[in-house]
């Protein structure tokens, strides 16, 4: 993992105070790492997307 | 993740044709390449940057990388070879100078080479022009742009090292996704025209956006290219303006008289303004026409006291105002009618508005517009004749250089006007009756972005998807600026660390690292201290990165004392990063000494020149401690005592 933690940890800060589930907040850092770190196809990408939107707080 | 540049090689090109291997000590700490002027160090840094991106060369830059006459050849190629966790790949230029072309090939696994340009899967989506250009560089030129306001290198650095992009990166993913589902939506009839209609709409924003953009990135281009030129024609004109000193004391006597009417000037125009918000002081139609309005107030009988009379007359009456007979259901009507009238409330308000017109009429003694009015042109016809006075002084100093001082008029001139647009025109705020076509503010644009994908949420019956997406966007574009501050203030202190130990005389400190470096109490520094800075931003900020990637630099210690370059030679001993840099002989006091003192020798020296008689018989002379690579114009020595013995010819122009 090359993301600075400092990033790492506001999103995990600004997620929290807009009320969003820790599932949720740990599929968006997945999606983030994988992001970095290996070449997502279209249809995994969307994948991830999907699940993290399901989980999304309104 | 480690990546290293191991060597390159190259043939009939401008430079000579050298063969480097940086791998032949493998515990090397760094790599100092020594190569006299022009011998092709700039070449070679320009190539190797263009070895790790798919970059378009023109004819003309073809051109540039030919031989000189002697030593032409129709072909030529600049072949680099790195390493990615210890797998070994290699990119090649092809240049083909009659024809005036050039080809990429690379290998990048055992397969050998491919004509196309590619890297490995670890660092495709890493690796590009930008990361490039701030870690392969030439401190005196491409370390600029981080302290230039309008310019945001060392932002785009942090970014780039920290990893922030992924983030955006991130939040377009939301926004792909989100036009999928929108499209796979979409109806058939009149909301399909509807959905088209918005669609193009939204096309022509996002168009307008990435002309702006353009824009903006071309102006701030052309701001950090003009920078130098401006600065230095500015100092230019003051000098040769106040090198007359009879000429000088003048100007400075106008100067003075000048900003001292300038300030009764303003403060008359404020004292005006002040008076002229007293309505009694406007003698005009306006005046009347608020005078008769509180007249009317009382012709119309108001407030509630004469309101009450005015209708107790009517009701007194026989017939009503209109003729009619009022007889008592008429009254009776009237009566309701007359208490929903006027409220108290309202008649508060109605007195106050009268008592206000009548207070600021009794102002008009007070005040008197048309004298002021008068004093007003006198203080501008004043400030007027003296700025000519002074641009005619400035004129008779600079009457044998009157083309320096139109360039630099013009640069004045263009600058400004590009200033204005990033400062004033794309933050303008939305308003509601902006279009894409009447605004280039991209506060606006992107506001009219946002509506029109509501409208098309609205009608593709998307809006959940749309309302979730725009509060993960929110909570992650609020994540990435925090995360930046909070990375720019800690590198900021490290960086003030490395630079209260680095500076010996007069440390410059770095205040804050927004957009661009903000040196404390100064605009910007010398030469010499951005490059020191530079590197120093430069250095700590790959020591945060967990990518360990090269930093190859130019210069590194030019414009340095030496005890800053003995320092320099301290903190890059200490990078866990590849470090490369190349030099000239005058470097190596305090600099490349130091190194191998402090290393015991742990690192490449290499010394690379065009071969002639008499650098031929140094390198044979020292052969037997060093590897010596040759070709037919050119000679590699590898090995410490021939570096340190080497000294140039003479000094002349690098390429």
């Amino acid at each position: 993992m090359s993301i600075d933690k400092i990033v790492i940890d506001k999103v995990k800060e600004k997620f929290k105070e807009k009320n969003q589930s820790e599932e949720l907040i740990q599929d968006i850092i997945n999606l983030l790492n994988k992001r970095d770190s290996e070449k997502l196809s279209i249809e995994k990408k969307n994948e991830l997307l999907e699940k993290i939107l399901d989980k999304t707080k309104l | 993740m480690k990546f290293n540049l191991l060597g390159w090689k190259c043939e009939g090109l401008r430079c000579p044709d050298f063969n480097f291997e940086l791998n032949k000590n493998s515990n090397a700490l760094a790599t100092f390449i020594q190569m006299p002027n022009g011998t092709g160090k700039t070449t070679t840094l320009r190539l190797l940057k263009r070895s790790l991106y798919n970059h378009e060369f023109k004819s003309t830059e073809v051109e540039m990388y030919k031989a000189k006459k002697n030593e032409f050849k129709k072909k030529g190629f600049f072949q680099a070879k790195f390493e990615v966790e210890g797998k070994i790949f290699y990119t090649k230029i092809n240049f083909d100078f009659e024809k005036q072309d050039y080809s990429y090939s690379s290998s990048i696994s055992d397969e050998g080479f491919k004509n196309n340009f590619r890297l490995p899967p670890e660092i495709e989506n890493i690796v590009d022009k930008e990361l490039i250009d701030l870690v392969f560089v030439d401190l005196e030129k491409d370390v600029k742009p981080m302290f230039r306001s309008y310019q945001t290198g060392a932002q785009e650095a942090i970014r780039k090292f920290c990893k922030i992009n992924i983030l955006k990166n991130v939040i377009k993913d939301f926004e792909n996704f989100k036009n999928k589902k929108r499209k796979e939506n979409i109806k058939s009839g009149s909301t399909k025209n509807q959905i088209n209609t918005e669609e193009t709409r939204e096309n022509k924003i996002i168009n307008k956006i990435a002309e702006v953009e353009k824009k903006v990135k071309e102006y701030k281009k052309y701001l950090h290219e003009t920078q130098d030129k401006y600065d230095q024609g500015k100092k230019r004109l003051k000098e040769i303006i106040d090198s007359d000193t009879q000429l000088k004391k003048k100007r400075k006597e106008l100067e003075k008289r000048r900003d001292e009417t300038k300030s009764k000037y303003e403060n008359l125009l404020i004292k005006n303004f002040e008076t002229i918000k007293n309505i009694g002081s406007y003698d005009s139609t306006l005046k009347k026409e608020i005078v008769d309005f509180a007249d009317n107030l009382d012709y119309l009988g108001l407030p509630e006291e004469e309101v009450t009379i005015f209708f107790d007359k009517i009701l007194k009456r026989k017939n009503c105002i209109c003729g009619e007979e009022l007889n008592d259901d008429k009254k009776k009507v009237i009566k309701n009618e007359m208490k929903s009238f006027i409220s108290i409330s309202e008649a508060r308000i109605i007195a106050a508005i009268k008592a206000a017109v009548s207070e600021n009429t009794k102002e008009k003694e007070k005040s008197d517009l048309s004298e002021n009015s008068s004093r007003i042109q006198d203080y501008s016809q004043e400030l007027d004749a003296l700025e000519q006075d002074i641009e005619l002084i400035k004129d008779r100093a600079l009457k044998d250089d009157i083309e320096l001082s139109k360039e630099n008029d013009f640069l004045q001139k263009e600058r400004s006007k590009r200033k204005k647009y990033l400062d004033e025109v794309i933050t303008q705020p939305w308003k509601a009756k902006d279009t894409e076509a009447s605004t280039e503010s991209l506060i606006s644009l992107k506001e009219q972005k946002r509506i029109v994908e509501k409208k098309l949420a609205d009608l593709s019956g998307t809006k959940d998807i749309e309302e979730k997406v725009s509060i993960i966007s929110e909570i992650l574009e609020t994540a990435m600026d925090n995360a930046e501050n909070e990375i720019s203030k800690e590198i900021t202190k490290e960086c003030n660390k490395k630079i209260d130990k680095m500076f010996t005389k007069n440390p410059v400190f770095i205040t804050s690292i927004k957009n661009y470096i903000v040196l404390d109490d100064q605009e910007e520094g010398s030469t010499g201290q951005e490059a020191r800075i530079g590197i120093i931003f430069l250095l700590t900020i790959l020591e945060r990165s967990k990518i360990k990637f090269p930093l190859i630099v130019d210069t590194p210690v030019k414009g340095m004392d030496s005890a800053g370059t003995r320092r320099t030679a301290r903190f890059i001993s200490k990078l866990q990063s590849q470090f490369l840099c190349f030099i000239i002989d005058k470097d190596k006091p305090a600099f490349t000494d130091k190194f191998y003192e402090i290393t015991d020798g742990k690192s490449n020296f290499i010394t690379a020149f065009r071969r002639s008689e008499e650098f031929d018989k140094l390198a044979e002379s020292e052969s037997s401690n060093n590897n010596i690579t040759t070709s037919y114009n050119g000679k590699v020595v590898d090995g410490y005592p021939f570096f340190e013995k080497f000294t140039e010819e003479d000094e002349g122009e690098d390429n």
